[in-house]
């Protein structure tokens, strides 16, 4: 025996030993890309950020400069970082009608007021100014905005803001008809409770006809119970918080609000209707943060996602007729190899953030979820519900999505809220990005944050028994915004550092639409105590792009300014078949997500499809009686706003010719 | 007066099933997050890699493998070590779905409890449930 094999000999075992666990390693470590590879990836995007004006001085009132916490209930004292951690959101629309979704409307909490200005680099085609619920009740010590949704809420084509708070009921402001200049005269303060105000908590609110009755619905998640006196400094009674971090059955009521009637002029009213027990006892009570409704199974009803804090997300699959709302929760299938929580239905995981599309080509819409999934912190997954093909199983109570975040490399990133599946290269494949960040401060708190979710359930909702989160302690506080772009491999990679994105801000809300119409979606982010910015895309080769702005006739105000604009067709959904077979599906968007509200539009990048090429776009909507309406038509690249009229029948074969308008 | 070797066997054994009852536990009552596949998987790669060491072992050093039976250890005590470890690792990680870190945590978990009793042999359950 040579000593050579006598070593080989001796050491045998160790190396096999050795060798088993490099392999098992080998298996285990992440895809990665190269310097080089990261380079190419981000090179195709150029964003540039510009900050969202301050309250000017004139309009502060008595408010003061400002603050950087909130004053809140005694009871939360020693939690108020915590208390403080929402509020910021922006919305992007057209409110001037000007066919460019370049205004914006966001609230600051800075100063706990919503603002509305043109986007920054748009020009000032109105000076800023703030809504204030007054003459109606509000108290600005115990309430304070939460989000602004816009949408045309009584159908007379001029575009209202509907305004969440905390503290109280959220407040309809409507376009009056009569005041021609976009100022705070201009809109109306209309209670959308027509009893009166509530003390509500509401951090989830979207609009889309839920009971196919050809108006829009409001779709409303209180997160806080109601009365809880979150924000009162002087309360007298405690604060409950959640009786458990994964199933606690204690959040704020939720409420489906059906639109009944509505007036136009100089004094405008829409009128919704509480729908009592629309909802299911758990989905009720759910700590809920972001709402998305989208119709996943094409039978022309929008499925209504709940990305709930503290319990199960709940998918709603809509059986509804007009007046009579039926809305089924469905749930996921486990098989051996899906943790607990990647069934749809049973997850623990704290949802924060939703937003749908298409990421398999399989015509379905597939639903992005945002919970908190951090290195060193807590490693959770966020979600990419991806569907099965199967959208007929909704009907039997099963929801035909399977998990998809590992796989495509979305399932880590932050503590993360808004979630935003965009494209913003114009290739047909969507980016997808989150706002991202808790609580910034100097030390770090995730190990007392962790023995808390570690405690007992039953002591959970005491907030005595929860470690503080004063100002100066940090959870997340220092991450940044994820910018994933898809690779090759089809896995996405974030890349916001080579691009430039890579600053830490305490994120919300993400609002996207085409600000300057040259086919290239923008971005606005909602920071929470910090500026909020306008990332301008300036892209380089970006692909063609179809965007479609849809709408339908007014049925208030016929004679009115908004009649010939019509109002957004929200829930309208359309098929773009590309000439090399490939089918591209949205849906106009009423508001889903946190705090976070994109134009109600569409747009479709299509690569190198060359300008002038014409391509078959199939719309499908409800019209205003109700109907669900079908027309094709034969669409060049480029933006293109359409009536959807209530004559035309489900006109297969349509020419856009004389239908579309290009702009 | 018991034998010290005999305690320590019976602590392990004790240990395995009591591992064993909260994964079952785990899975069916308590809520565990890991996929059903965890466990398994970790056990399998646990069992694998401590039989493959201990063939190539008894093979270098000329003697009968341990699971074959020696001085009354069957293949079930001998093989309860990296039971407790499978189980160990895949109810203290979490990976999503991912089922290749925890194979490899396994198997590198198992190793290092066969270095030790490499080192001193008549330690092993010792050190197979101090380190844990």
């Amino acid at each position: 025996m040579t000593r050579q094999q006598g070593f080989w000999r001796r050491h045998a075992a160790r190396l096999a030993a050795l060798a088993l666990i490099l392999v098992l390693y080998g298996f285990a470590r992440m895809p990665a890309l190269t310097p080089a590879e990261r380079t190419a990836l981000a090179a195709r995007f150029a964003f540039q950020r510009t900050a969202l004006p301050r309250l000017p001085a004139a309009l502060a009132g008595a408010g003061g400069p400002g603050h950087g916490v909130r004053q809140v209930n005694p009871s939360v004292a020693n939690i108020q970082g915590w208390i403080s951690s929402v509020g910021a959101g922006v919305a992007l629309h057209d409110l001037d009608g000007d066919g460019l979704a370049n205004d914006l409307c966001w609230v600051d909490p800075r100063v706990d007021r919503v603002m509305v200005a043109p986007a920054p680099g748009t020009g000032d085609r109105f000076p800023l100014f703030t809504l204030d619920p007054q003459p109606l009740a509000y108290d600005a010590a115990t309430m304070a905005p939460m989000g602004c949704l816009p949408g045309d809420f009584n159908e007379d084509g001029l575009a209202d803001l509907l305004v969440y708070y905390w503290g109280r009921s959220p407040v309809l402001f409507l376009r009056r008809a009569d005041v021609p200049t976009l100022s705070a005269a201009a809109f109306a303060p209309v209670e959308l409770l027509p009893g009166g105000p509530e003390p509500w908590y509401t951090n989830a609110l979207t609009s889309a006809d839920v009971d196919g009755d050809g108006h829009l619905d409001l779709i409303v998640g209180n997160y806080f119970q109601e009365a809880s006196h979150l924000l009162d400094a002087h309360a007298a009674a405690d604060v409950e918080m959640q009786k458990s971090m994964s199933h606690a059955p204690n959040g704020g009521r939720h409420h489906l609000l059906l639109w009944r009637r509505a007036t136009a002029g100089a004094h405008p009213t829409a009128e919704f209707v509480d729908a009592p027990g629309a909802f299911d006892p758990q989905t009720d009570h759910s700590w809920t943060l972001a709402a998305g409704a989208a119709d996943l199974d094409g039978d022309g009803l929008p499925e209504i996602y709940f990305a709930n804090d503290f319990g199960n997300d709940r998918l709603l699959h809509n059986r509804s007729t007009p007046g009579h709302p039926h809305l089924v929760p469905v749930y996921g299938r486990r098989t051996l190899t899906t943790p607990q929580s990647k069934v749809l239905g049973h997850d623990s995981f704290k949802g924060m953030g939703v937003d749908f599309a298409d990421l398999n080509g399989d015509g379905l819409l597939d639903i992005y979820v945002s919970n908190i999934a951090q290195n060193y912190a807590l490693e959770e997954n966020h979600f990419v519900w991806m569907s099965t093909g199967h959208p007929e199983l909704m009907r039997r109570g099963i929801a035909p999505y399977v998990d998809r975040s590992e796989p495509l490399g979305l399932a880590r990133s932050a503590w993360s809220w808004d979630a935003r599946l965009a494209d913003f290269d114009n290739d047909g494949v969507p980016e997808a990005i989150q706002a991202s960040g808790f609580l910034r401060g100097r030390v770090d708190r995730w190990p007392e944050l962790q023995e808390l979710a570690m405690g007992n359930d039953d002591l959970l909702h005491l907030p005595g028994f929860w470690p503080h989160f004063r100002p100066g302690d940090d959870l997340s506080g220092h991450v940044h915004d994820p910018f994933f772009v898809r690779a090759a491999s089809g896995r996405y990679f974030d890349v916001a550092s080579e691009l430039g994105l890579g600053d830490t801000q305490i994120s919300r809300g993400i609002a996207v639409g085409d600000v300057d119409g040259d086919g290239r979606l923008d971005f606005v982010v909602a920071n929470q105590w910090g500026d909020s910015f306008l990332f301008h895309n300036l892209s380089p080769r970006v692909g063609t792009f179809l965007g479609l702005d849809l709408r339908l006739p007014v049925t208030t105000g016929l004679d009115g300014p908004g009649a010939r604009l019509g109002r957004p067709a929200v829930g309208a959904a359309a098929t773009v078949h590309l000439p090399d077979g490939r089918r591209l599906v949205g849906q106009v968007d009423g508001g889903s997500g946190h705090s976070g509200k994109r134009a109600p539009t569409l747009h479709f990048g299509l690569g190198r499809l060359a300008a002038g090429t014409p391509m078959r776009v199939d719309l499908r909507w409800r019209d205003a009686g109700g109907s669900l309406r079908a027309r094709t038509l034969w669409l060049t690249p480029g933006w293109h706003r359409i009536m959807l009229g209530d004559d035309d029948e489900a006109a297969a074969g349509a020419t856009a010719a004389g239908l579309a308008e290009g702009s | 007066m018991t034998e010290p070797k005999d305690l320590r066997l019976a602590a392990l054994r004790r240990f395995a099933f009591a591992i064993t009852l909260l994964n079952l536990l785990g899975h069916t009552v308590l809520g565990f997050e890991q996929s059903w596949a965890a466990p398994l998987v970790c056990v399998a790669t646990a069992y694998a890699a401590e039989l493959l060491l201990e063939t190539l072992l008894a093979l270098q050093q000329g003697r009968r493998p341990r699971y074959l039976g020696v001085g009354g250890v069957g293949v079930v005590d001998f093989l309860l070590s990296a039971h407790i470890t499978g189980l160990a690792v895949s109810m203290l990680l979490y990976t999503g779905e991912r089922l290749a870190p925890i194979a490899f945590a396994a198997a590198a978990r198992n190793w290092r409890s066969r270095r030790s009793a490499e080192m001193l042999p008549a330690l092993k359950p010792v050190f197979a449930v101090r380190r844990r």
